[in-house]
């Protein structure tokens, strides 16, 4: 019983018209496939132990060595057929209920997260990886993941559209403590705030924070602020005292259609 | 009712409810949504969540921003629905914010 991934790529990319393997230009993808491969794998494994068994890591060790083997280059620009398996099938413990179907799990998941990213869908880091290190010049791409003529996830793409993440996309933070300090005008307006644990945060902040903060400096406070690539903003500072924040449904409705009345009325045109 | 990671947050109803609150009030053509566009909207937001937080594990650090301006972006360019789908994108991300207390601090324009 061998699980078996038929690739297929068309294209202008170097060999394809030959029908000819360019490891060149196709290794240093293939080999990220693999690692997409086994990186699913030991996720499989890892969200099924996790918390049971006091070796998560190393139960996980032996799906990192599931492996794609090309067994075959065929014609018709470049058709690779490969066997999705264990490549040490002893260390793999082939028997435990885990592992025996572990290959067609990460196989599908694998092709799903093939499908997704090509799309823009962002679902799988190294998938992406793979697409961006394929040659420039394919325009046509299949997998096709089977065992013994059965076929259990197939696959066809096109074009790649390709989703960038922009690095240092903005998080917020929250925290509890003391203000310990603020700076204000001709220096840079901040709040200082020592949490119960953690070290101090020094957070960027607008006059008014600073003046609220220095009616509250003898109080516990509660912040939320917004950590970005050029520092950190407070957004809020309250009592730690104060009631917590509740959302109201009905509230937020109207708050919304309220405040951005305008915006949505130039949307609407 | 099947819950989704993202459902503290905003779910399908709360985005439809939302859309169709925009027609109302602003008019357009009503049309039934499209819901694995939207499904698939929310999945790409949350998505984006998860891969862009903080390799920090710290319980200061609040998730949801990323998701709100995915969503933002996924529901204005999805066209889930024939008319209305900036307004419901608008109204959806200000929706996640406001689930956490929050809003966007901006002019009409500059919005």
């Amino acid at each position: 019983m061998a699980y078996e991934l038929d690739i297929h790529y068309e294209g202008t990319a170097p060999g394809l018209a030959e029908h000819r393997l360019s490891l060149g230009a196709f290794g240093p993808a293939l080999n990220q496939l693999v690692f997409a491969l086994r990186r699913i794998a030991t996720q499989l494994v890892k969200n099924a132990v996790e918390g049971e068994h006091p070796k998560t890591g190393r139960f996980a060790d032996p799906a990192r060595n599931l492996d794609i083997e090309i067994v075959k280059i065929n014609g018709n620009a470049l058709g690779l057929a490969t066997r999705v398996a264990f490549h040490d099938v002893a260390q793999a413990q082939p028997d435990l209920p885990l592992w025996a179907d572990l290959p067609e799990r990460a196989g599908a998941e694998l092709l799903d997260a093939l499908d997704r990213e090509s799309k823009g869908q962002l679902s799988n880091s190294a998938v992406r990886k793979y697409f961006a290190e394929l040659p420039e010049g394919i325009t046509k791409q299949s997998y096709n993941f089977h065992l013994n003529g059965r076929s259990i996830r197939k696959v066809d793409i096109g074009s790649v559209q390709l989703t960038t993440l922009p690095v240092g996309l903005a998080y917020l933070r929250k925290a509890e403590g003391d203000i310990v300090g603020v700076g204000f005008d001709p220096g840079r307006n901040e709040v200082r705030v020592k949490p119960e644990s953690g070290s101090l945060a020094v957070l960027g902040s607008a006059s008014e924070q600073v003046d609220g903060a220095l009616e509250m400096r003898h109080s516990k406070v509660r912040t939320l602020s917004v950590q970005t690539v050029k520092g950190v903003r407070l957004i809020s500072l309250r009592r730690a005292s104060d009631p917590a924040f509740k959302f109201d449904p009905e509230a937020a409705t109207k708050q919304i259609f309220t405040r951005w009345d305008n915006v949505l009325k130039k949307l609407a045109k | 009712m099947n819950q989704q990671p993202w459902s503290h947050w905003i779910d399908i109803d709360r985005i439809q409810a939302l859309h169709l609150e925009g027609l109302e009030r602003y008019a357009g053509l009503r049309s039934a949504a499209d819901l694995p566009c939207l499904e698939s909207a929310l999945g790409a937001a949350y998505n984006a969540e998860i891969y862009s937080m903080p390799e920090v594990d710290d319980e200061t650090v609040i998730s949801g921003l990323t998701f709100c301006g995915y969503l933002l972006f996924y529901i204005a360019t999805k066209q889930c629905w024939s008319d209305g789908s900036k307004r419901a994108a608008w109204s959806s991300a200000m929706w996640v914010l406001a689930t956490q207390g929050l809003t966007v601090d901006a002019s009409d324009e500059e919005a």
